[in-house]
């Protein structure tokens, strides 16, 4: 649904050039929620501007449901004026602002109506499909309000009401939930969720927080100085051994609690059904396992996540009983210990866990797509 | 004046006020905002970013910033007369006051325009928005309340403006107050007319506030654009206060400008105008003075009152700019005891037109020009009387104004400052124009006038003069010799070529 092949984007002020976009390549499957992460300069604005348009690439091509949009900017002639088919093709992609850019001098439902305005409806037309787009993101009650008397939370609904005015098939969302509480994160979070299945939306987000690419993405990159360096579906990160992405998606920590024991950390991809493996295993061959810490969800009855457990004895002692967890279709990887340091650095087990079950459940929140092995 | 003599001069001043803001303010909106607009989207970073366009439009709005209003009224006449058709009159004072506005509210649009979020801008373009959709829905109403905190600070400032709008004939408070209250001394004008403009200034201030208040309100006092329109609003109350400091400030100097100096206990210290007293008395100081060992210290004066009561205070030993009529008025008047020692020179006042040939030629319906201070204005209806073409009523002094005129014979008047009647010549019948001005506009008083004042026992000859007691101070005598010596009688005469010529002597009582 979204391409893009070779972006760059260098800007040049009077004596320095910072290229914040080196190379990307990006492909948005259609009905996927893709989140990008990375720290801040990574480059993260600059592709999401990139692909409507609103940031001119220095270079590449950005592809949208088919249709070559940089080709398109580069018929409408010089500079940052965008021509009619320029325009038109932004008209069908929605977009979300971190600071919901909603116009202060205009009611709720003035601000739903801008884009309908500029798509040329009539009047009684664009009030009714304000009203439709208002009572999908549950603000029905606050048209005739000012943004200026509303939350952040209603605000940013309003900003996703007013995205989804041109009937998009592609939504944008530029850290939409970073300027929120968490609460209301997880509301606004639930409500694109919702939005994308209901509306048949393909989503590309970009946020600096891990938990909005755990609650709502199918697939995930991250970006670092300007470059893709990881990309695939949560499935795929999870499978790849040392994938950075999948260790700051699920942490796992916690350290033996004592000498001359084997720390294991196992990675569950989705694809194993809710059997008790741990249980199990410890019934199988009569071993005391301890949990230091977990990072785990249920999505559709299936388990998603990392966990890191405790064998006793040196690591001799329990090749059969890891073989045993290999056998079950999880990654195992024996931790690195010695040290006596973690693997992932950061909050204690506890915590890991919480975060954990704050992830909503009932919901997709992964794919079981793409190999395990 | 009494007030049924006051009142008529109130409501014409203050409906000429009106029209000339009002005119000019609702010009200034139309230039300035697109102006404004096109410099913030010129920019870097904007929407239509072009550098070159950004440089001149800047640089005009700069210009534009910079001159001196009176240079700007004076500047745009030719420009006016083709705008308006007339050079003098309300109507022509908007022509400058709204050009001097433009840029002005120009620069108020552009900080206006430049608070509202880059990310509304960015929004309205990721829905397909173009520049005019950005504009249009987002740029200016999100702007509204500080746009009209900006409009209301132009117009308090072209209220100020306009008092100078009585250089051209145009009328208003400001001209009012300067015209009777400050040259003529009426100070219950003054009074009545400051009192006019700081009601007026007053309730713009409160309408343009309430304004902001309630568009501001909207936004549920969340919207960073509320803030900036109350920022805005306090600017606008400094600029009141600008407004204020600009007319403070010049006096203040006037007054700092006369209490330094005096380095020399010998030194003859003369308050002159700079044109011809002034260059007069360089001449004597050139070429005269010395071998008499007299030392001149020569002051320079735009004004008319200031070189009288610094004489009366002792900060300068004499004066040279002024004639009979109007030093017994001012005596009269502020209770001076300036007393004239000798005639030096004449600025005879002539009619001249540029349609007509002679006399004849001017009557009813034609439209004549005259100054419009006290003196001048007396002195040009008593030339008129004189020839015939008025009649003023008996007992009319020398400084008569148009209410002293009895019969007009159909003549229409326009008042203008002095110095900008030769320059209404095109747009009038006929002008009484002082000699000086006369040669400056290259009309030659001898052979252009219809008809001159005479220079024999002409009440309005300049003359040296001093405190009472001072008379016979041995400089001022020996100033008075060399001012009546045959060498400046020749140097006048080769100077200004009959637009001022030397009357010598005692002065007549």
């Amino acid at each position: 649904m979204i391409t893009t092949t070779d972006l760059t984007k260098v800007y040049r002020t009077r004596d320095r050039e910072v290229t914040a976009l080196d190379g990307v390549d990006l492909h948005v499957e259609e009905g996927e929620v893709f989140g990008v992460v990375g720290r801040s300069g990574a480059g993260k604005s600059s592709l999401i501007r990139c692909v409507n348009l609103l940031e001119r690439p220095t270079s590449g091509t950005v592809t949208v449901d088919g249709q070559d949009l940089t080709a398109l900017a580069a018929r409408s002639g010089s500079g940052n004026r965008a021509g009619k088919e320029l325009r038109a093709a932004r008209a069908r992609i929605g977009m979300v602002f971190q600071h919901f850019n909603l116009l202060s001098s205009r009611t709720v439902l003035g601000n739903v109506e801008l884009p309908l305005e500029i798509l040329g409806h009539s009047g009684q037309q664009r009030t009714r499909k304000a009203r439709e787009l208002l009572d999908l993101v549950g603000l029905a009650d606050r048209a005739g309000s000012y943004p200026g008397q509303l939350s952040g939370g209603q605000k940013q609904r309003v900003g996703i009401a007013r995205a989804l005015a041109g009937d998009p098939k592609v939504l944008l969302s530029d850290e939409a939930t970073s300027a929120l509480d968490p609460e209301t994160t997880r509301s606004v979070l639930r409500l694109l969720r919702d939005l994308k299945e209901q509306l048949g939306l393909t989503v590309l987000l970009i946020t600096h927080e891990m938990d909005v690419v755990k609650a709502v993405c199918d697939s995930a990159a991250l970006m670092r100085n300007g470059r893709v360096t990881e990309s695939g579906t949560v499935a795929e990160l999870l499978a790849t051994p040392g994938s950075e992405l999948a260790g700051e998606l699920f942490p796992v920590g916690g350290e033996p609690s004592a000498p001359g024991r084997t720390v294991v950390d196992v990675t569950f991809h989705g694809e194993t059904a809710t059997e008790p493996v741990i249980s199990k295993l410890s019934r199988t061959y009569n071993v005391d396992i301890s949990i230091l810490g977990a990072a785990m969800d249920t999505v559709a009855g299936k388990q998603v996540g990392r966990m890191r457990i405790e064998l006793p004895g040196g690591f001799e002692e329990n090749v059969v009983p890891i073989g045993f967890l290999r056998e079950q279709g999880l990654t195992v990887d024996v931790a690195a210990v010695a040290d006596g340091a973690a693997g992932d650095a950061g909050a204690p087990p506890g915590e890991r866990s919480a975060e954990a079950v704050a992830a909503p459940a009932g919901q997709a929140a992964a794919r079981a797509e793409g190999g395990a092995e | 004046m009494s007030w049924s003599q006051m009142q008529p001069l109130l409501f014409q001043g203050f409906w000429d006020t009106l029209y000339m803001v009002g005119c000019s303010a609702l010009v200034a909106l139309v230039g300035g905002l697109p102006l404004g607009l096109l410099l913030v989207l010129t920019d870097k970073g904007g929407m239509l970013r072009n550098r070159p366009v950004n440089r001149v439009l800047g640089a005009l709005v700069n210009v534009g910033r910079s001159l001196p209003f009176i240079i700007l009224l004076i500047a745009l006449i030719p420009f006016t007369r083709f705008v308006v058709g007339q050079s003098v009159g309300s109507t022509a004072a908007v022509v400058p006051l709204a050009i001097g506005a433009i840029p002005f509210f120009a620069r108020l649009v552009e900080t206006a325009v430049r608070e509202v979020d880059r990310g509304l801008v960015e929004a309205v373009q990721a829905m397909g928005g173009g520049t005019p959709t950005v504009v249009f829905k987002a740029l200016l109403p999100q702007a509204l309340p500080s746009l009209v905190a900006g409009l209301t600070t132009t117009v308090i400032v072209l209220i100020g403006y306009s008092a100078m709008a009585g250089t051209v004939g145009g009328g208003g408070l400001g001209s009012v107050a300067v015209q009777y209250g400050y040259q003529r001394f009426e100070t219950g004008v003054m009074v009545a007319t400051v009192v006019a403009l700081i009601v007026v200034v007053t309730a713009v201030q409160l309408v343009g506030d309430a304004a902001v208040r309630l568009l501001t309100a909207r936004g549920g006092g969340h919207g960073a654009d509320g803030g900036a329109g109350r920022r805005l609003a306090r600017l606008g109350r400094g600029r009141t206060a600008a407004v204020a400091a600009a007319v403070v400030v010049p006096l203040a100097l006037i007054g700092y400008g006369l209490g330094r100096g005096g380095e020399d206990e010998q030194t003859l210290r003369i308050a002159a105008s700079p044109t011809p007293h002034a260059e007069i008395l360089e001449y004597v100081q050139k070429h005269l003075a010395e071998k008499e060992g007299l030392q001149l210290d020569i002051r320079r004066f735009n004004d008319y009152v200031v070189p009288n009561t610094a004489t009366e205070s002792g900060e300068v030993d004499a004066n040279f700019f002024q004639h009979k009529p109007y030093l017994d008025d001012f005596n009269e008047k502020q209770h001076t005891h300036i007393r004239p020692v000798v005639n030096v020179e004449l600025e005879p006042l002539g009619l001249y037109s540029r349609k007509e040939k002679s006399l004849k030629g001017i009557g009813s319906g034609d439209t004549v020009a005259v100054p419009n201070d006290s003196t001048n204005e007396g002195r040009a209806l008593h030339l008129l009387d004189e020839h015939g073409l008025i009649g003023l009523k008996p007992g009319a002094g020398p400084e008569a104004t148009l209410g002293d005129i009895a019969d007009a014979k159909g003549l229409e008047f326009k008042e203008l400052e002095a110095a900008a009647v030769p320059r209404a010549l095109d747009d009038v019948d006929a002008a009484v124009v002082n000699g000086n001005y006369a040669v400056d506009a290259g009309l030659n008083p001898a052979s252009d006038a219809l008809v001159a004042e005479k220079a024999e026992g002409n009440p309005y000859a300049n003359f040296l003069a001093v405190k009472d007691g001072n008379q016979d101070d041995p400089r001022i005598r020996k100033l008075a010799e060399l001012l009546n010596s045959p060498q400046v009688k020749k140097f006048i005469e080769d100077k200004y070529q009959g637009a001022i010529e030397p009357v010598f002597g005692p002065v007549g009582s």
